[in-house]
């Protein structure tokens, strides 16, 4: 198997959380290697370990520690928690640890592990850095084409989400559209200068430098602007009729999941979503191949996981 | 080699590993010289032809390869043993293979002792030992400074690694911080501290200062203790200090901390440190207290009950004191339900422009006896064209929809701990 090694103490682990993550791994194509076993390979060091958390433990396990030093420099990790925590996943150690708080569903052991994987998992619309996660959903044909993202060294980043079919402008106009977002101009200046810049073909997403704030220009009712997190009220919101006619500006949080969909689903549909989304975007995304895989259409869309 | 061999030349930007690497070698025969940009370091190497050369990787204005390639196409300084400080030792294995004068690596972190052999082989000494002057500290209380020091500055240290990566630095290994509060390193940071710490209680106290603990000690010398409910597996869970267990050990619920702290020959103020450690951590209890408080609840006034009163109640009772929220239909009862229960915090839905919401929010900050009531007012929109007004009528916040938990909970934070 070529794809990514995923090291796991399987003998620390709990045998349910052990079976969703050889069922996570498959689905990454990732090679899962009990942890005793793994040896240090200097042409496929792991992506990700994984370990437990024991209740109470405040600290990394020293044996963990080891493990992932002596394994590869910049291993992910990934620690399975004993016990509630301030948020079902907090990042800490500037993103390389991932600690997964109890109870945390088979969807939220499964997702945690996609998106820590990313494109290293062979997701290939997906990207993963120290703070944000994004994901692309594939179009169908008769669905507006892709969004383009922008993200610069300072982790400012830009997403440029075409809302009508056949707008070929996302790319071309990211650049653009990064600049007008992050310039410190009157806010009335900014909203007529990306009405200039996008009309009604597409919206943009905004998170500002150092992950503090959203910024969104949503010039439509009719697709969904969502944005979701266990830690706000209410969990999920359509941002798509507070931000006509204006540019949007909210407090970013960690844990915050915004979603954007190029047409609105049916009542059922967004049910399953609202469920789904509470266990984090990549969660979601696996939902989605689920009714891919079904047949099922699913609209264009763009997932920003701020960790 | 005309190397004067005591002299050890540091060439590295970063006041920290200069702090350390000076730290180190205070006492011993090495005199440290300090560069902190290679074209400084290769001036001073060629004028002093230091016994050794310290060199970081990373440099301002080049890099070590740079730096060691001059060092090498230089007379003078071709034969001066060169100390690579580096994380990641096989990278620059590989790097720096081609010049002989890189006779070893010092990863980072290190430790004094550590260094201290390196660059005692480097110059062809036996491990030179520090001259050890009388330890200020034993060694428990070494660990002890450690540990508090680094549970006091996790979240700073924590965001070290972000830090290095935008500085294009390379990031650390997790709980870098923590191996580098080696006891080596906490005995000269006590000293440090211990001197102005001296210097800070000799000065006359500020006017108005309160009398309080610096540490937050309120455990007391004279406090009975005794094992808190969940003891045998909170302590399975905990790190102590050999201190700490001996502590722990002698707890029974009858003697005071002072006959304990006596019988194992510890100062009264280490042994109320210790204990209020112990207490934080949930594992012992303080008899004489008195029991805490029940928590003070939240009031909210929401008509959103699916999407914003149950989340907000499971939020609320995931908390560690488990606060309960209480929820009145009309905004005209809030007055009432306030005298009634005494919340920390009430929760208005002000959408509705109500000038009842406006007028009870009066009425509350009219009572001085509910000064302490946190008022919030939420809106549905975005639109915050009465937000002066209700700011005006006493609320503290006007928050918009979809609201962050984290906002609401500095308003109850405060409260809890009155």
């Amino acid at each position: 198997m070529s794809g990514a090694r995923v090291v796991v103490d399987t003998e620390q682990l709990d045998g349910g959380v052990v079976a969703e993550l050889v069922s996570a791994c498959a689905r990454a194509h990732a090679e899962m290697v009990p942890w005793r076993q793994a040896q240090p390979a200097a042409d496929r060091p792991p992506a990700l370990l994984v370990g437990a958390l024991r209740r109470g433990e405040r600290r990394i396990p020293a044996e963990l520690v080891d493990a992932a030093t002596r394994l590869s420099n910049d291993v992910a990790i990934l620690l399975m928690s004993d016990e509630p925590l301030v948020r079902p996943v907090v990042s800490t150690h500037g993103g390389r640890v991932t600690l997964l708080a109890q109870p945390a569903s088979p969807a939220r052991i499964r997702g945690t592990v996609r998106m820590l994987l990313a494109q290293r998992g062979e997701f290939r619309r997906e990207r993963l850095d120290n703070h944000v996660w994004t994901a692309v959903l594939e179009p169908a044909d008769h669905e507006p084409p892709p969004p383009a993202i922008r993200q610069d060294g300072s982790g400012a980043l830009t997403a440029v989400f075409p809302l009508i079919r056949g707008w070929s402008g996302a790319e071309p106009l990211c650049e653009e559209a990064h600049g007008i977002a992050q310039t410190p101009i009157e806010e009335e200046e900014r909203l007529q200068r990306l009405v200039e810049l996008f009309g009604n073909a597409a919206g943009l997403i905004h998170l500002s430098a150092s992950c503090r704030q959203w910024s969104v220009y949503w010039p439509t009712t009719t697709s969904p602007l969502l944005l979701c997190s266990p830690l706000r009220l209410p969990r999920l919101s359509n941002l798509a009729d507070a931000a006509a006619g204006q540019v949007l500006h909210l407090t970013a949080s960690s844990g915050d999941l915004m979603v954007a969909l190029s047409h609105e689903v049916p009542i059922a549909i967004r049910d399953d979503i609202g469920l789904s989304l509470s266990d984090g975007g990549a969660a979601f995304l696996d939902q989605v191949d689920t009714k891919l895989a079904a047949g099922g259409a699913v609209p264009s869309g763009l997932v920003v996981e701020l960790r | 080699m005309n190397a004067n061999n005591t002299d050890v030349l540091v060439i590295d930007d970063s006041a920290t590993i200069r702090k350390l690497v000076e730290m180190s070698m205070r006492g011993t025969q090495f005199r440290v010289h300090f560069a902190n940009s290679g074209a400084d370091g290769l001036e001073q190497a060629r004028a002093l032809r230091p016994g050794v050369i310290l060199l970081d990787c990373v440099l301002p204005d080049s890099s070590g390869l740079d730096v060691c390639r001059q060092l090498a196409d230089d007379d003078r300084t071709r034969s001066i043993p060169v100390l690579l400080i580096t994380a990641r030792h096989e990278r620059a294995r590989d790097e720096f293979r081609q010049f002989g004068s890189v006779v070893d690596f010092v990863g980072k972190p290190f430790t004094g002792s550590d260094l201290l052999a390196r660059v005692g082989r480097a110059v062809g000494l036996s491990a030179p030992a520090p001259a050890s002057p009388p330890r200020r500290f034993t060694r428990d209380q070494q660990e002890r400074a450690a540990k508090i020091l680094y549970a006091r500055m996790r979240d700073g240290f924590a965001l070290i690694p972000s830090h290095m990566s935008r500085l294009g630095g390379s990031p650390p290994a997790p709980y870098f911080a923590k191996r580098l509060l080696t006891p080596e390193v906490m005995e000269k940071l006590l000293d440090e501290l211990t001197e102005l710490y001296e210097e800070v209680l000799a000065a006359p106290p500020a006017r108005g200062a309160a009398s309080v603990d610096p540490d937050g000690v309120t455990v007391s010398a004279t406090a009975v203790l005794d094992r808190a409910p969940g003891f045998s597996d909170r302590v399975r869970a905990v790190n102590l200090g050999s201190t700490s267990r001996r502590v722990l050990t002698l707890i029974d619920g009858k003697h005071t901390l002072a006959d304990i702290a006596r019988r194992i020959d510890l100062d009264d103020r280490s042994a109320c440190a210790i204990a209020q450690e112990l207490v934080n951590a949930g594992l012992l209890l303080d008899k004489g207290a008195a029991p805490p408080a029940p928590p003070r609840p939240v009031v909210i006034v929401e008509p959103d009950v699916q999407g914003f009163q149950r989340p907000l109640a499971s939020l609320l009772e995931s908390r560690p004191e488990r606060r309960p929220l209480v929820a009145i239909d009309d905004v005209d009862e809030v007055v009432a339900a306030v005298h009634r229960v005494k919340p920390c915090l009430v929760v208005v839905n002000a959408s509705q422009r109500k000038p009842s919401v406006e007028g009870a929010a009066r009425l509350l900050r009219a009572d001085t006896a509910l000064a302490d009531v946190a008022l919030v007012a939420v809106l549905d929109t975005h639109d915050r064209s009465n937000a002066e007004e209700l700011y005006s009528a006493g609320f503290d916040a006007v928050l918009s929809k979809p609201i962050i938990f984290g906002d609401l909970e500095k308003y109850i934070a405060p409260a809890a701990a009155r």
